[in-house]
């Protein structure tokens, strides 16, 4: 599944008692496979197409008029799909050299920007914000690359 | 590793870009700024 949050162990045993996903037992593990048959298919393929709405997320930045972030990414958990219920969704921004970090045409669209993360994913929304420069230092003094 | 190292790295492998500058532009590294 590729949404923005991973089944647990606990959710697919569920799942495999509902009959929505098929399991093998392979010794030591067990491989889950969805069931094409079930009537819950297409809901479960509608669930697992969740991360497409990061459209959203897009379109809601492209709104942003002026004193939009240099950058903005999605980080962490949520990014690689291992996030759960209780994960923050990780984002970054980049505020432009051009705004002060308490700069208020700043500060109330990254609020919102969380708050509206927060709604679309229903897991808290933690904003890292960062001034454009700085990710410029620490990339040129990444010594892991 | 740093947590600016950490999150450079996460930047580069896993996170997934929504807007702005591109990536690709953002993330060059040492090696390719010395030969701009």
């Amino acid at each position: 599944m590729c949404s923005l949050i991973s089944p647990s162990w606990s959710l697919l045993a569920d799942l495999a008692e509902a009959g929505v996903v098929r399991r093998e037992r392979h010794p030591p593990i067990h491989l889950y496979a969805l069931n094409d048959l079930h009537v819950a298919h297409g809901a479960v393929l509608e669930l697992a197409g969740l991360r497409d709405e990061l459209r959203r997320v897009r379109a809601y930045l492209e709104a942003w008029d002026s004193d939009a972030p240099a950058a903005t990414w999605l980080f962490g958990s949520a990014a690689r799909g291992e996030g759960s219920v209780r994960s923050d969704v990780d984002v970054l921004v980049l505020r432009p050299e051009t705004l002060d970090e308490d700069n208020p045409v700043w500060v109330a669209p990254v609020a919102d920007l969380s708050s509206f993360i927060s709604l679309l994913s229903g897991n808290s929304c933690e904003i890292l914000e960062l001034p454009e420069e700085e990710l410029g230092h620490l990339v040129l003094t990444d010594t892991t690359w | 590793m740093t947590r600016g190292e950490r999150l450079v790295e996460d930047l580069r492998e896993d996170a997934v870009w929504l807007g702005g500058e591109r990536p690709e532009v953002l993330l060059r590294g040492p090696a390719m700024r010395s030969v701009q």
